[in-house]
Order: C-alpha cells, then sequence, then structure tokens
C-alpha cells in the first residue's frame, strides 16, 4: 500500500489473501463519478456469475445503499456499527479542559465553571480525548452509527449462489469510513470459514448468514460496490481487492473522474480495469485516450440500452449480452490468476 | 437577563444574522427592566472555522454566562450544546440587533425548539410518510 | 444572500446540469457565486465549460493533519515485539491505520486511513509522533462565460478529509459573495449524505433536491430528505428524466405532496443534455429549447425563498 508506482507496472496478483480451499477473487467496482452504473454493473456481474459460481455481493456504498433494492433481497440484519463515544466522570473532572484541547472535531465543549460534556453528533469517536485526560475522568461509551444488514434473492429463477452483505450509515453521521470498514470486515471474515464474526454476543433471533449458509464451499467471488467519490469510504471499500473495476461513462465527466480514480488505484497498487457503460452516448474516444495514457485495459463497452433504464426503473437486475461476456472475461482472469497462482506454489 | 445575540456587525444597530455558527458577531446585552446595559461585542472567531463552528459559538455564549439567544437557524449540534447548558433561543426576526431586544423584552420573540426527530439520537429523519 | 445546495443522495440523477443552468439563468439578472462541494470528482466547472487551467488562480489547501512516526523516538523495539501493551499507538488508533512492522520492529502508519485524530500522539509514552500538516487539496477560482465566478475545490487523490475542504470552499466562495454583494449562492454537492455533504447541506437557506424516477433514486432521496431534515431546511424538488418511468414519476409527485415537499419542476429524459455535456455547455445554452423548463424551476425557487421569508 505504499508508494506511488510508475505508471503501466502492475503488482502481481496477490495470492496469499485468499482462502485456502477456493481462490475467493474479491473485485471492487468502483468508478469516481456518481451514476455512471456502478450498482447496475455490480449487481448485474453478481447474477451473472452466480450461474455457475458461489458470489457475495458487498454493497459498500453505506450511505446510499441500493443494491438490495435492485436484487430485490431479503433483508436482515446483522449487527449494529458502534464506535466510541466517551462518557464523564464528575467526581473525577477537575475541569482541566485537557479533553477538550484535544478533539479536533471540536465534539468536547467545555465551557468555564461547568464540566465538559460531548455533543455526541460531532465526536468521531477517535478517544484522543480519553488519552487526554490526566485524571481518568472518560470512560468508553458507545455510540450507534450505522447497521450490517445481510439478504438472498428471492426471485424463483435467481441462483442461491448469489448473497448480498450490505451496511447504511445512520442518516446525519459523517463516519462513513467506519461503516464501510465494518461492512467490508464483516464480509471477509464470512468467506474466511474459520474465523466467523462472534455469535455470543448476538440476539438470538437475528437469523445470520452463519446459520443458514453452507460456508464450508467458501466463495468464489466477492464483488465490492463502492460509492462514488475518491475519498476515504471509497478506500475503505477498496482495500486488498485482487482487482478494481473503474466504471465510467463517455463525457468529460466521466473522463475526469475515470483519471482520478485511476490515479487512487495506482497509490493503492490495485490492478485496475475500465468498464464504459452508456458506450454509445458520448465520445468513446474519450476513455480509449484514458485507457492509453494509463496503460489501464478497457474490457467491457456496455452499450446504453432502453431497457437497461427500463428494468432500473422497476428494480429488476439487467441480464444483457454485454454482462455476460464481463461475466465470462472475469471468470477468465480469475481462472488464469488461480493458474498463475498454482505454478507459483 | 443576559441575552446574546447573533449579529452581522458589532453594535444595536447591526442586523441580525441569520446565521448561528458562522455570524461575524456576537453581542451581549444585559436586558434590564426593558433598558440595554453592558453592550459587548464578541468577533466570532468561528466564522471561518473548519468545522464545529456552531458549536464554538455556543460555547461562547456558555462562556459569557449568557441565559438566552437570538438568531437565525441553529443547526442540531449547537442546538444540543446551548440546551446542554440551559440557555434558551430565540428565532430572530429580520431587523436590527436593537429591533430583536425589543420584542424579546415584549414577548413577541418565537422560541425556537428543534424539532425531536426519529428514534433516539435525532437521526433517521424519520417523520416523513413513505 | 440566500445559500441553495443542489443534493440527491444518489449520484449521476443531474445535480452538476441542473446548478450550472439554474446558474446560468439566475446569473441574467442577479449576482451569483458557483460553488463544487464535490471536491473528490469535481465537474460542475466542467459542465459550464472551464477547463482546469483556465481557473484565475489556484492555491493549496491544508486542512488535513496526519501522523508522522520518529524511528529514533520510538522504543517500541526495546520491548518485546510480541507483547502489545507496549504498541500503546495501534491500540489508540480506531482508524485501524497503524500496524506492526515485524521486520522493522517498529509501528507502521498507513498515510491512506490515518485521519489525523491525534490519539496516537497522546497515547505513546516517548512523544515519538507527531501530526504534521498535509497539503491535502486545492482551492481554484475562476470566471464562467456566463458571468459569474465559481469556486471550485479538488481534494488530492488518497487524503481525507473532503469535509474541510468543502468548509474552505464555502468561506472563500462567502469572501467573493461579500466582493461583489451576490444574491445568490448555488452549492452543487457531492453524491452520498456523508461528511462532504453534511458540510455543504449546513448553515444552507434552501435545499433543491434532484431525483429521478427510480427506486433506487427515491431509496437515496428519502435519506438525504433525513439529511435536510436533521438540520431542519426547506426544500424543493425537481424530477429529473421523468420520462423514464413515467408511473413511478405519478408516484414520486405524489410523495412530493404527501410530505409537503414542493415541485419546483421536471426535466424530461433527452439525450441531448448528454450532448450539452459533451460540448461543455449548460443545458440551457446549447439547446434554448431547455430554458422554458428551467426559468420555471428558477422561478419556483425564488418564490419558494419568498414564501418561507428567506
Amino acid at each position: 500500500m505504499k508508494g506511488i508506482l510508475p505508471r503501466g507496472s502492475k503488482k502481481p496478483f496477490n495470492f496469499d489473501i485468499m482462502n485456502e480451499n477456493r481462490k475467493t477473487m474479491k473485485i471492487a467496482i468502483t468508478g469516481g463519478k456518481g451514476g455512471t452504473g456502478k450498482s447496475t454493473i455490480s449487481t448485474s456481474l453478481a447474477s451473472e456469475l452466480s450461474n455457475s459460481n458461489r458470489v457475495m455481493l458487498v454493497d459498500a456504498d453505506v450511505e446510499c445503499p441500493d443494491d438490495h433494492i435492485i436484487l430485490s433481497t431479503t433483508q436482515e440484519k446483522v449487527e449494529d456499527v458502534e464506535t466510541l463515544l466517551p462518557t464523564f466522570d464528575q467526581e473525577k473532572c477537575t475541569q482541566c479542559s485537557s479533553c477538550s484541547e484535544a478533539c479536533k472535531e471540536n465534539a468536547v465543549v467545555f465551557v468555564k465553571d461547568r464540566y465538559p460534556f460531548i455533543v455526541s453528533g460531532q465526536c468521531n469517536g477517535c478517544g484522543a480525548c480519553l488519552y487526554a485526560c490526566p485524571s481518568g475522568a472518560l470512560q468508553e461509551g458507545k455510540q450507534v452509527v450505522g447497521t450490517i444488514y445481510w439478504g438472498k434473492c428471492q426471485r424463483a429463477n435467481e441462483s442461491e449462489n448469489l448473497i448480498l452483505v450490505w451496511g447504511e450509515i445512520e442518516i446525519g453521521c459523517e463516519n462513513t469510513s467506519l461503516v464501510v470498514k465494518s461492512t467490508r470486515d464483516y464480509a471477509l471474515n464470512l468467506i474466511s470459514s474459520t474465523t466467523l464474526p462472534d455469535s455470543d454476543s448476538k440476539d438470538d433471533l437475528i437469523k445470520s448468514p452463519e446459520d443458514s449458509l453452507p460456508l464450508d464451499s467458501g466463495f468464489d467471488y466477492v464483488l465490492v460496490d463502492t460509492a462514488a467519490g475518491t475519498h476515504c469510504n471509497v478506500i475503505n471499500a477498496m482495500i486488498d481487492v485482487d482487482l478494481a473495476l473503474a466504471v465510467t461513462e463517455p463525457t468529460p465527466l466521466g473522463k475526469h473522474d475515470l483519471e482520478l480514480i485511476i490515479s487512487l488505484l495506482e497509490i493503492m497498487e490495485t490492478p485496475a480495469q475500465i468498464i464504459v457503460n452508456k458506450s454509445d452516448r458520448g465520445d468513446l474516444n474519450l476513455i480509449r485516450n484514458v485507457s492509453e495514457n494509463f496503460n489501464i485495459p478497457l474490457i467491457q463497452e456496455i452499450p446504453y440500452e432502453k431497457d437497461i433504464m427500463k428494468k432500473q426503473s422497476r428494480s429488476q437486475p439487467v441480464t444483457y449480452e454485454s454482462f455476460k461476456e464481463l461475466a465470462d472475461s472475469i471468470s477468465d482472469l480469475h481462472n488464469t490468476m488461480i493458474g498463475e497462482g498454482r505454478m507459483h506454489q | 437577563m443576559k441575552v446574546a445575540i447573533a449579529s452581522t456587525g458589532e453594535g444595536l444597530d447591526s442586523q441580525a444574522s441569520p446565521v448561528f455558527g458562522r455570524c461575524s458577531h456576537l453581542v451581549v446585552v444585559d436586558v434590564v427592566d426593558g433598558d440595554f446595559k453592558n453592550v459587548k461585542a464578541i468577533p466570532n472567531p468561528s466564522v471561518n472555522a473548519s468545522g464545529g463552528a456552531g458549536i464554538q459559538t455556543a460555547r461562547i455564549v456558555g462562556d459569557e454566562k449568557a441565559e438566552a439567544v437570538i438568531s437565525g437557524s441553529v443547526g442540531p449540534n449547537a442546538f444540543e450544546v446551548l440546551n446542554q447548558l440551559g440557555i434558551k433561543v430565540y428565532k430572530m426576526v429580520l431587523g436590527t440587533v436593537e429591533e430583536n431586544l425589543n420584542l424579546l423584552s415584549q414577548g413577541k420573540l418565537e422560541g425556537s425548539t428543534f424539532p425531536a426527530r426519529g428514534s433516539g439520537m435525532g437521526r433517521r429523519g424519520g417523520q416523513r410518510s413513505r | 444572500m440566500k445559500t441553495v445546495t443542489i443534493l440527491s443522495g444518489k449520484g449521476g440523477t443531474g445535480k452538476s446540469t441542473l446548478t450550472a443552468s439554474l446558474a446560468t439563468l439566475l446569473a441574467e439578472k442577479n449576482e451569483i457565486v458557483a460553488v463544487d462541494c464535490d471536491a473528490d470528482a469535481p465537474n460542475l466547472a466542467l459542465v459550464l465549460g472551464l477547463e482546469e487551467e483556465e481557473f484565475d488562480t489556484w492555491e493549496s489547501l491544508k486542512t488535513g493533519e496526519k501522523a508522522y512516526l520518529s524511528s529514533e523516538k520510538c522504543q517500541s523495539r526495546k520491548f518485546c515485539p510480541k507483547c502489545h501493551a507496549t504498541k500503546h499507538c495501534l491500540d489508540s488508533c480506531n482508524y485501524s491505520a497503524i500496524t506492526w512492522n515485524q521486520d522493522k520492529g517498529l509501528p507502521e502508519i498507513n498515510e491512506l486511513l490515518c485521519t489525523g485524530c491525534g490519539a496516537c500522539l497522546l497515547a505513546c509514552p516517548t512523544q515519538a509522533i507527531e501530526l504534521k500538516k498535509v497539503d491535502n487539496a486545492r482551492i481554484g477560482v475562476g470566471k464562467t462565460k456566463y458571468g459569474f465566478p465559481i469556486v471550485s475545490g479538488q481534494l488530492k487523490v488518497g487524503e481525507s478529509g473532503s469535509g474541510k475542504v468543502v468548509n474552505a470552499l464555502r468561506n472563500r466562495a462567502s469572501e467573493i459573495a461579500d466582493k461583489i454583494n451576490a444574491d445568490h449562492m448555488i452549492l452543487d454537492a457531492a453524491a452520498g449524505i456523508g461528511c462532504p455533504v453534511i458540510a455543504s447541506v449546513r448553515g444552507s437557506d434552501y435545499i433543491i433536491l434532484v431525483t429521478e424516477p427510480t427506486p433506487v433514486a427515491f431509496s437515496d432521496l428519502k435519506r438525504a430528505i433525513g439529511l435536510v431534515d436533521h438540520f431542519n431546511i426547506p426544500c424543493g424538488a425537481v424530477i429529473n428524466k421523468w420520462g423514464i418511468n413515467k408511473d413511478f414519476s405519478y408516484h414520486l409527485q405524489d410523495y412530493f405532496q404527501n410530505n409537503q415537499i414542493p415541485l419546483l419542476g421536471m426535466i424530461p429524459y433527452d439525450i441531448r443534455f448528454v450532448k450539452a455535456l459533451i460540448n461543455l455547455k449548460p443545458a440551457v445554452v446549447y439547446e434554448p429549447n431547455f430554458r422554458d423548463i428551467f426559468s420555471q424551476i428558477m422561478e419556483n425557487y425564488l418564490s419558494e425563498i419568498n414564501i418561507n421569508q428567506l
């Protein structure tokens, strides 16, 4: 994760993080610009791949998660995402104001001659105030900042090989990256069957994937659908993936944001490929140039189809020739990776 | 009663500010029997703050030991601080600081209560129908 | 001056398209400042036909801090590398940004994950960590061809703190607004409802919600409305691409009516909007026939401002 690779040089795929029995390939679907079709492509690719593979789709756009709507999945709560929220013991407090000074977010309010208190909506749970307090007057409390859910497809014609895990942040909360990180960690714990998440603290009523899925069979693919943008929430979603698919559209806006996300992927040393959605609505050369300049392959063009829009507007997953081609090229790549991985052993 | 008014300037004749956290000044006044004494203008250091401006401004009001605030919109975090400090919030009307103070003394300013929303911590905004 | 924020939750619903056309029309009779509050992936200037090198000024911005470890001062290698009690900084970081580097026998701080909160600094018993300001963004100010200034930001790739960048953008825009005595400041928010969006919404006088008639956009819209309600700000709505699903458009209209959210206008789906983007022109400039649609939205916005006595 350190340093910027020179353009064009790619890190070899990382096999140590792959499951022992099944080689799980982790793919992020991202793109920088919003509305280019990340969720459409994530859900459709997941559907296609699940015809002959076990697939986990992780919706890491926790501010506005949509994949469960597109796939019409069931919705079961797995757990709350909690962050630290300090509490104050007034008996120990000497009103020294160290806690308030340590807080970079101005969440700890200290007013002359009064005891400090915290504004929960402003606190990001970093815990600096706890370290700053010389008299041990602050304790670790918790506040809920989001929720993790999972679900499976309900439509009869859809494969049982696909499960969805998603996070949802509380409205008004700014700690997006924590919810993304927790959602990702939960999903990745699920695929490595040896380290299932703790079951003791969980409500018995909650039906979690561990209870109802043959997890020992593992997953072939984990697809992570990221939010728009390039900052911390997107970075947290893409950590340790084997491949990132950058979804864009052939407009100057799509090009601009594609260059940003590719720069980020270079910093993260993550192999990337480009998918152009609505490829016939605009100027495809814009994207071809980016592909050449950055030496990142453009692997799929998905033309605009009224049908896609229509199905999308009715919350139906899109089955479409381009997605089948995309799924085929992904599984080819997967097989190549497994092949190369064996050669390396 | 000590009152702090979010203001766009330093004096009683300045316009009251429609924003709280990033108002340019706080004018602090002792209201005694309808007279305004000890008028003091505090430049708001949070006017260009990068975050938590409302909280910092509310803290200054607390440091001044004001019992009431007159301002335009007060954000949820600043409102929580003022609430914790037991400071009452009144909604300003368009006009000068003095005009607002007069209305307050006559009991004609509307007290601001932040609408209680959804569950628990003031998030979720759940009062809209589906 | 009125501050209006264009918001949608879902990306790609047409925030920048609406912002550009609305700003262009408003500027015909008013002094305005436009601000692109999507510092991650700023597009508004492009939609207005202003390329990066055409801006008047770009200045760097240091709103962020990151922790740096001095390996000389760090005493961790004197202790047993397996004993967590001595690696205070690792335990202190709630963002998993500090890991143990076995080879070096030292903690390692991941710059991409560090938020600069300073907890490790306070936890370190040997003062081996310090916070340094980082150059995390740039702010640009330019003049559009349509007679109004635009303030735009660009977060450096891999840096965090986009909420603080938005605050800095708004401060810069306020200075300009004061200078030209602006009537309106129009903010184009990022997708989502997280920190950069909260920084855009906070302190706005009015919110224009843009949505499209799909269940996905509707779901995101409701979360965006939740945010607007959280800050108790009046809002109105615009349905974009309304023709792609007329039934759902009616459903949206009902929803807005039932929830007292005025519908400011409806924009059809039309390939000419894409062509306008490719030609780097606001829709109302590229296709004057679109003027009526956006004028209506503008008039409705202006009367909403009056009704709410903002």
